[in-house]
């Protein structure tokens, strides 16, 4: 279990991060979310002690987390850095044997996690004659080849495609599955919802939400609704309680001013029988993240 | 395996797998194959010649073609007639031959050589030709075999070198002499080569792990301090293996040369005096990895790599400075020179040539080698200090200009 309490850092009059607090439990994905400046990574290196906080605790397993913890520790820097000359085999092995892991262990289970992250390369290839997402991979296996129980991943998305980013989703959650703790930041909110058990979001160092991507939604009521019925845009223009009507191919996105006008509404757009699509949900991440950044402006 | 040898092991692996290091590792090797090559090709080309020899002295003529040839020329017993030989010459059957006419007391020869053949090293013919000729006038002057010894026994003739040490004279036989200095020239110049070398190796890698942000991720497995004591003893190690490689190469290449080049002629290695050589052990450990420590700190205090030559311009040029030094120790003794050869960073270069030239006792050298090694340690724990702080420290710039500025004001 990872403690974060009142964690404070100042870079000169900058603000890194004011007051931070979280908890993650063993087998529990954490995603943090922020504008660029939020203080995301500022947070990840004060967990791993790579910059001294100026005030507050972090807490591994009950204590502060020391060398011999290291080798407990997955961290997938936000900079990346390979030993571009060096082979695939000899980078990752090197890695590992610094958390701890005998290099045969590694040679053993390298050439199973390359066919899991599909990676385009023979173990011999140097890491320099890779492609960027290719390096990525290499990167993010030597950051979870030794099997870790804290792993913590500054935008490990970036740079993947969507396929290579679903291969790094379903390992993600298999690495939560065999208990450990896990924290990342990312800038698409989409796999952040996917997979996060427990979202945080930053603004100038600031905590402005937190707790399930669930909880964080409904905070912002059932508001939006997905619409295909006979009712034009004129009509649902003029409903009551409808604040907003967009169109998005022969669907539309209404914002509505509570929950409540959603039952009218469906009752209206429902009248002749059959339509084929009704949804009312909370606002998505993204638009959140929107209207958290621009409340605060 | 502890994190202290995985990082020792790496940076021997990393540096023996490039063709860079390894180039420069067998480059003493590669030269002493190359002068082999060319002894051994200029050997094939250049043989022994074959040479008739003519006289009208027919015992004379008998005694030279029995004397012995220490294998400079080859003699064709069979051609004993002028006539014969120059017709051979001319069917570039012999390469020359000798014809000798004696005329009473007078003996003279003359060799006839075809231009196109090979060439005779004409000593050993004039050497027998001189003894036979003595031996003929002491036989005719009556003399006995011991009056003609005494009669040509050389005058005794030695060279004797002396060094003054605090006004008392120290002995020392002059081939001795000559070889420490070869091997303290030879040293030096190593000493020197080696720490341009392994400071820009250690530099760069420590700037550009630093760059390139591996170090958030070393600091993060391995505590800072093992990181620079394990880098540090993978170079010692390397360091070791080139003195080796070196060494061995070197000592093959003087065995193997000892006849072919001349300045070595009388060199061997049990003129070495032990001294010299657990001196010469000394500052070569110490003086190199001085320089390599100081190195690993001034790379991590970069924040790009291509930073590093200007940050170790300094710490190379004080290394130039004393080997160009080194070769003024070899005439003078002075003060500067007499200072400097306990200072360190300019020891290593400075002492191992004092004392080969005999201005230095065996004590003085071993208080400079204490010191040496007590500026390692001391220098050692700084070095670590410093980059312990600075290998993520990218934003604060200022200490190395702040360092740059004050230096260059
Ligand atoms: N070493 C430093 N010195 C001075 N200021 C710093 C330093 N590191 C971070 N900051 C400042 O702290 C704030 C938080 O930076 P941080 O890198 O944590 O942001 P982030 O959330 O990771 O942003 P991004 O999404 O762009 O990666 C920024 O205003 C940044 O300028
Ligand atoms: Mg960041």
């Amino acid at each position: 279990m990872l403690t974060v309490a009142n964690l404070t850092k100042r870079f000169g009059p900058k603000q890194g991060v004011e007051d931070e607090a979280f908890t993650i439990q063993q087998g529990e994905i954490m995603g943090l979310i922020g504008q660029n400046g939020a203080g995301k990574t500022t947070t990840f290196r004060m967990i791993l002690n790579l910059l001294q906080p100026d005030s507050g605790t972090v807490l591994w397993q009950g204590h502060p987390l020391t060398k011999a913890d290291y080798n407990t520790v997955g961290f997938l820097p936000e900079e990346r850095g390979l030993y571009t000359r060096m082979s695939i085999q000899d980078q990752v092995v090197y890695f590992a044997a610094l958390r701890g892991q005998q290099p045969a262990v590694t040679r053993k289970a390298l050439p199973q996690w390359m066919a899991r992250f599909n990676v385009k390369g023979k173990l011999t290839d140097k890491i320099k004659d890779l492609s960027k997402g290719n390096q990525q991979k290499v990167q993010l296996i030597a950051t979870l080849i030794h099997q870790p129980k804290l792993i913590i991943l500054d935008e490990p998305f970036s740079g993947l495609d969507p396929v290579n980013a679903q291969l790094l989703e379903d390992s993600i959650i298999e690495m939560k599955q065999n208990g450990a703790s896990i924290i990342f930041s990312s800038h698409d909110m989409a796999n952040v919802e996917r997979i996060s058990d427990h979202l945080l979001m930053l603004r100038n160092g600031e905590t402005v939400l937190s707790g399930t991507p669930d909880e964080i939604r409904s905070q912002f009521g059932n508001t939006r609704v997905r619409l295909r019925s006979p009712l034009d845009r004129a009509a649902l223009v003029a409903f009551p309680g409808v604040n907003d009507v967009q169109q998005r191919g022969n669907a539309y996105e209404l914002t509505l001013d509570n929950e409540a006008v959603g039952h009218d509404l469906f009752k209206a757009a429902t009248s002749q029988g059959y339509i084929p699509e009704f949804s009312q949900e909370p606002p998505s991440l993204d638009e959140i993240f929107r209207i958290e950044v621009a409340n605060h402006e | 395996m502890n994190k202290f040898m995985v990082v020792t092991r790496q940076v021997i692996r990393k540096n023996i797998k490039s063709p860079a290091y390894l180039f420069s590792l067998f480059f003493p090797v590669l030269i002493i194959a190359v002068i082999a090559l060319f002894a051994f090709i200029t050997n094939k080309t250049n043989q022994t010649p074959t040479i008739a020899i003519t006289s009208n002295n027919v015992a004379l003529r008998n005694a030279l073609v029995e004397s012995p040839t220490h294998g400079d020329y080859r003699v064709n017993k069979a051609i004993s007639s002028e006539r014969v030989a120059e017709k051979r010459l001319s069917h570039e059957k012999i390469d020359g031959y000798l014809n000798v006419t004696t005329t009473g007391q007078t003996v003279s020869a003359v060799y006839r050589q075809r231009t196109n053949g090979n060439s005779l090293d004409s000593d050993t013919l004039k050497n027998n030709l001189n003894t036979l000729k003595l031996r003929q006038a002491a036989q005719q002057l009556g003399l006995t075999a011991k009056q003609l010894q005494q009669l040509f026994a050389p005058a005794s003739y030695k060279t004797q070198n002396v060094a003054y040490q605090n006004g008392v004279v120290r002995r020392q036989k002059s081939n001795q002499q000559g070889a420490n200095l070869v091997v303290a020239f030879v040293v030096t110049f190593l000493i020197y080569m080696f720490i341009a070398m392994y400071t820009s190796m250690i530099a760069q890698e420590t700037a550009t792990e630093k760059g390139s942000h591996i170090m958030e991720i070393l600091v993060s497995s391995v505590s800072p301090v093992t990181q620079f004591f394990g880098k540090v003893t993978g170079m010692l190690a390397l360091i070791v293996l080139q003195v080796i490689i070196t060494g061995i190469a070197g000592l093959i290449g003087m065995q193997y040369f000892n006849h072919n080049i001349s300045f070595l002629g009388d060199f061997s290695f049990s003129q070495i005096q032990p001294g010299m050589v657990s001196v010469l052990v000394a500052y070569f450990v110490l003086g190199v990895m001085l320089y390599t420590v100081i190195a690993a700190m001034l790379g991590s205090m970069v924040t790009r790599q291509e930073e590093v030559s200007q940050a170790l311009s300094p710490l190379t040029t004080v290394g130039m400075l004393a080997y160009v030094a080194s070769f003024i120790a070899v005439n003078s003794n002075s003060l500067l020179i007499r200072i400097g050869s306990y200072v360190p960073f300019l020891s290593q270069s400075l002492m191992p040539v004092r004392y080969a030239v005999g201005n230095a006792a065996l004590s003085e050298v071993w208080v400079s080698v204490a010191i040496a090694a007590i500026a390692l340690v001391l220098m050692t724990w700084i070095a670590c200090r410093v980059y312990q702080q600075h290998v993520l420290d990218y934003s604060n710039r200022r200490h190395w200009y702040q360092f740059g500025r004050k230096r260059r004001a």
